[in-house]
C-alpha cells in the first residue's frame, strides 16, 4: 500500500510540477514577447520621424542650442567653402546658429513637397536652382523676402549681379536672394589652340565657323574639337538666344521648342558632330578635355577645382561659341537662397538670417573659391578672384550683360523634355525636327497636368 | 453544464505585430494612397483634384499623347528586360551551384566571391561598369571593343544581362546550394549504378527534388525584375545630361513623378497601378503553378 501510495504521490508530484512547469513557461513566454514587441516598437519609433532631415549632414553647430536648420546640396567639393563660411558666421556667436544640412539635390527636391505638406521639418533656409524658383512661388511655398531685405538693408540689388538679382523678383515682390551664378562658358586648352587654332580668340569668342574651320586639322590628329556634353543644353539656347529665340513664348508659359532658332541651334551642334569635331557617344567631355584629348569643352565655372588639380593641362575659359563676335550670351545657373513658408520659423530666425545672408554678401570670396562667380559684387576688388577664370564674365559690363538665365515656371519641365532625347539628335539616331516636336509635345502634355 | 470560456491566446499576434505595423504603415497605406492619387490631378504640393479615370484614359487610349508613349515604351523594355533577365538569373546560378556542390579545391572562397556582388549597392555596380566599358579608358578599351557598349544597341542589352546577372546571381546561387545539400546522396548512387549519367541525374534527380525552390526564386526574379530601375537608368546613361538608352517603366513613372519640373503625380501613380496589376497577374499565374506542383 505504502509503495503503491508512494508511486501515486510521486505520480502527482510529478504531474503537479509538469503543470507548473507550463504555467512558469506560458507566464515567461508572455512576458518575453510582451519585452520583445516593446523592444521593437521603440525601436520603430526610435527609426521613425524626427526633426533631423536630409540623407547627410554636416552640422557645424554645437550641439544642442538653438539652431536655424538650413538645406542645400553642396554635396561636392564647394560643400567644404559653405561649411567655412557657415562656421564662421557661427563663431561670430548669432543667437541661432546655422545647422548645415547637405544632400544630393534630387533626394532635396523630393523632400520639399513632403515637408511642405506635412509643415514639419520645413527648413528655416533653403539653397535651390534659380530654375526652382517661379516654379515654387507660383505653387505658394515661398515665402517673400521683405522682412530678410528691411533687416539688412545692404542686401539690394545694387550689391549684386543685377540680372541674377532679377531672377528672384515676381510679381514685384522679391523671394529669393542670390548666391552665384554657375556661368556656363568654353574651356580652351592654350596648346591645342596654339596648334590647331592660333588666332581664334584674339576677340575672347570662338564662332561657329572658326570652329568648323578648326575640325579638319584636329580630326586628322584624333583631337576632339568640341565635345558633346551635359551642358550641350545651354549651348544651343545660347544660339537660340543670340538669334532672339527662347524657350518659351512672350507669355512665358506656352513652350517654344521647336522654333526655327531651336531648330538651327541644334542643327549647328549636330553639324559640328557629323563634321567630325565631336565627341563619341558615352564620353566624358570633362575626361577628354583633361587629357588632353579635346581642344575645347563647355561646361560650368564650377569645374575650375577639378581642372586645378589637372596636371599638364594648360588652360583658360572664355565666352561660349556664338554665331558672330557682335552677339554673345552666356548661359547661367544660380544658387539661390529662398524661405519655404514655415510656421515655425520665427521673427527672432529671421533676424538671424537675415544677418547670415548678408555675412554671405560681404565674404563672398569664399564661395568665389569654389569655383563659382559670387551673386555679390563685394569680391570684385579682390585680387584673388580677379585670376580665376570666372572673373571674366564680370570683368566688364558687356560680359555681365552677356549673362543669361532659365527662370520660367515650366522651366523644369521643358528641361526634362529636352534632355530625354537631346543627345539622340546630336548623334543622329533622332532627326532635329523629330527631336523638338516630341520635346514640344512632351512639355504641352506636362504643363496641361498642371491644369494650364 | 456551464460551457468553459475558451481561452484566445495571442501571443503570436504579438510577435508579428511589428511586422504587421511595419507592413500597414510602409506598404498598405501607401498602396491604398496611391490608388487614390491614380484618379487625380496633384502635382504634390497643393490638393488633388479628383479626375475618375482621366489619367488611365490618357495613358493607355490617347495615342497622341507623351504619357501614351512614355507608358508603352517602357513597359516594352520592362517586358524584354523580364524575358532576358529572368532565365539567365535562374540558370547561371544553378550552374555556379551544381559546380560549387561538386566542393571544388577552394570552393568556400569561390562561393564567396561569387556571392560578393550582391552586397554592393545599385549606384556603385553601375559606376563600376560604366567605368569598365568605357571606350576610351576602361577595361573595354584594352580589349578593343569598338563602341561604348553600355549605350549602344543593341550591346546595352548585353551588357546590362551581365551586370545583372553579375550582381544579383549571389541570392539565388546560395538557395540552390542550400536545396542541392538537402538532395539524398543514395538516389545519385541508386541512379548510377543502373547506368545514368551526369545530365540524367540532373534532369532526373537534381532538378525535381529542387523544384520547389526553383519555383520561389522563379517567382521572385520575375518580380523583382518587372520592378527593375537602377540597373538600366545608371547604366545606360554616361551623360546626365541624356535620358537613358534603356527606359524602362518605373524610370518613366519616376522621372514623371519627381522630375525637374511639376510633378504629374496622378498619372505617374496610374502607369504604378496598371504595372502592379501586371505584377499581380504574372504572381496569381506563378502561385497556381508553385500549388500545382504540390
Amino acid at each position: 500500500m505504502y509503495y503503491d501510495d508512494n508511486i501515486i504521490n510521486r505520480y502527482k508530484y510529478n504531474v503537479l510540477n509538469n503543470e507548473k512547469e507550463k504555467i512558469m513557461k506560458k507566464r515567461m513566454g508572455k512576458i518575453v514577447s510582451s519585452l520583445l514587441t516593446c523592444t521593437m516598437a521603440l525601436g520603430l519609433m526610435a527609426c521613425g520621424s524626427s526633426d533631423k532631415s536630409g540623407d547627410t549632414s554636416a552640422s557645424t553647430s554645437s550641439s544642442g542650442g538653438k539652431k536655424i536648420e538650413f538645406w542645400n546640396f553642396f554635396t561636392g567639393p564647394d560643400g567644404n567653402n559653405m561649411k567655412k563660411l557657415i562656421d564662421d558666421f557661427n563663431k561670430t556667436n548669432p543667437k541661432y546658429k546655422i545647422n548645415n544640412i547637405t544632400m544630393a539635390a534630387g533626394d532635396m527636391y523630393q523632400k520639399i513637397p513632403t515637408v511642405v505638406n506635412s509643415g514639419k521639418g520645413v527648413p528655416d533656409l533653403c539653397i535651390v536652382d534659380v530654375a526652382r524658383v517661379p516654379m515654387f512661388q507660383s505653387q505658394g511655398i515661398l515665402e517673400p523676402m521683405d522682412e530678410i531685405l528691411t533687416r539688412e538693408p545692404e542686401i539690394k540689388r545694387e550689391n549684386y549681379r543685377e540680372a541674377v538679382w532679377n531672377t528672384g523678383a515676381i510679381d514685384g515682390k522679391q523671394y529669393s536672394v542670390p548666391l552665384d551664378m554657375g556661368v556656363t562658358g568654353l574651356l580652351y586648352n592654350k596648346k591645342l589652340v596654339e596648334k590647331y587654332a592660333p588666332n581664334v580668340l584674339d576677340d575672347n569668342v570662338v564662332t561657329v565657323d572658326e570652329i568648323m574651320d578648326i575640325i579638319p586639322k584636329a580630326k586628322a590628329d584624333d583631337i576632339v574639337t568640341l565635345p558633346v556634353s551635359f551642358f550641350t543644353y545651354e549651348m544651343a539656347l545660347s544660339l537660340a538666344t543670340q538669334k532672339g529665340g527662347s524657350l518659351f513664348n512672350e507669355d512665358g508659359i506656352t513652350p517654344n521648342l521647336n522654333s526655327a532658332e531651336l531648330k538651327e541651334a541644334y542643327q549647328t551642334l549636330r553639324d559640328i558632330q557629323e563634321a567630325g569635331g565631336g565627341s563619341e557617344d558615352g564620353d566624358d567631355n570633362l575626361q577628354l578635355f583633361i587629357n588632353n584629348m579635346s581642344i575645347f569643352c563647355h561646361t560650368g565655372v564650377w569645374d575650375y577645382n577639378s581642372l586645378m588639380q589637372a596636371e599638364d593641362l594648360d588652360w583658360g575659359m572664355t565666352n561660349t561659341i556664338a554665331y558672330s563676335p557682335d552677339k554673345i550670351v552666356n548661359v547661367s545657373n544660380s544658387n539661390q537662397f529662398v524661405l519655404l513658408k514655415s510656421e515655425a520659423r520665427t521673427e527672432e530666425k529671421e533676424i538671424v538670417i537675415a544677418d547670415f545672408l548678408d555675412f554671405i554678401r560681404e565674404n563672398t570670396m569664399e564661395w568665389a573659391r569654389s569655383g563659382q562667380v559670387p551673386a555679390s559684387n563685394s569680391a570684385d576688388g579682390e585680387q584673388e578672384f580677379q585670376h580665376m577664370p570666372g572673373y571674366f564674365f564680370v570683368s566688364s559690363p558687356e560680359e555681365q550683360n552677356s549673362i543669361a538665365f532659365r527662370s520660367f515656371k515650366y522651366g523644369g519641365i521643358v528641361d526634362d523634355a529636352i534632355f530625354a532625347s537631346q543627345n539622340d539628335a546630336i548623334y543622329g539616331s533622332m532627326s532635329v525636327d523629330d527631336f523638338l516636336n516630341q520635346a514640344q509635345q512632351q512639355s504641352e502634355d506636362n504643363i496641361a497636368q498642371q491644369g494650364e | 453544464m456551464k460551457r468553459k470560456k475558451k481561452k484566445v491566446n495571442l501571443t503570436h499576434l504579438v510577435f508579428i505585430a511589428p511586422h504587421m505595423i511595419i507592413f500597414i504603415v510602409f506598404i498598405v497605406i501607401p498602396i491604398f494612397f496611391g490608388i487614390y492619387v491614380s484618379f487625380t490631378k496633384w502635382d504634390l504640393i497643393g490638393t488633388p483634384q479628383w479626375v475618375g479615370l482621366d489619367n488611365y484614359k490618357e495613358i493607355l487610349f490617347n495615342t497622341k499623347s507623351t504619357f501614351n508613349r512614355q507608358f508603352f515604351d517602357g513597359l516594352k523594355n520592362t517586358v524584354l528586360f523580364v524575358i532576358f533577365n529572368v532565365p539567365l538569373c535562374i540558370v547561371v546560378p544553378l550552374a555556379f551551384a551544381l559546380v560549387l556542390h561538386i566542393r571544388p579545391l577552394g570552393s568556400k572562397i569561390y562561393q564567396s566571391v561569387l556571392y560578393l556582388p550582391t552586397l554592393f549597392s545599385i549606384t556603385s555596380v553601375g559606376l563600376i561598369w560604366i567605368q569598365l566599358l568605357n571606350r576610351r579608358f576602361g577595361l573595354a578599351s584594352v580589349m578593343g571593343a569598338k563602341v561604348q557598349w553600355a549605350i549602344t544597341m543593341p550591346y546595352a542589352w548585353i551588357a546590362l544581362m551581365i551586370m545583372t546577372v553579375w550582381w544579383t546571381m549571389g541570392s539565388n546561387m546560395v538557395i540552390y546550394q542550400a536545396a542541392l545539400g538537402s538532395v539524398p546522396k543514395e538516389e545519385y548512387e541508386a541512379a548510377e549504378m543502373d547506368g545514368a549519367g551526369w545530365f540524367t541525374k540532373l534532369v532526373k534527380i537534381t532538378i525535381p527534388s529542387i523544384r520547389f525552390q526553383l519555383l520561389y526564386t522563379l517567382v521572385i526574379t520575375i518580380a523583382g525584375s518587372f520592378n527593375v530601375y537602377g540597373q538600366p537608368t545608371i547604366m545606360t546613361r554616361v551623360d546626365l545630361g541624356a535620358g537613358p538608352k534603356i527606359n524602362v517603366l518605373v524610370q518613366y513613372i519616376r522621372s514623371i513623378a519627381f522630375g525637374s519640373g511639376q510633378s504629374a503625380a496622378g498619372i505617374a501613380s496610374a502607369m504604378a497601378v496598371i504595372l502592379g496589376l501586371f505584377i499581380t497577374i504574372v504572381s496569381i499565374i506563378q502561385f497556381k503553378m508553385i500549388r500545382s506542383e504540390d
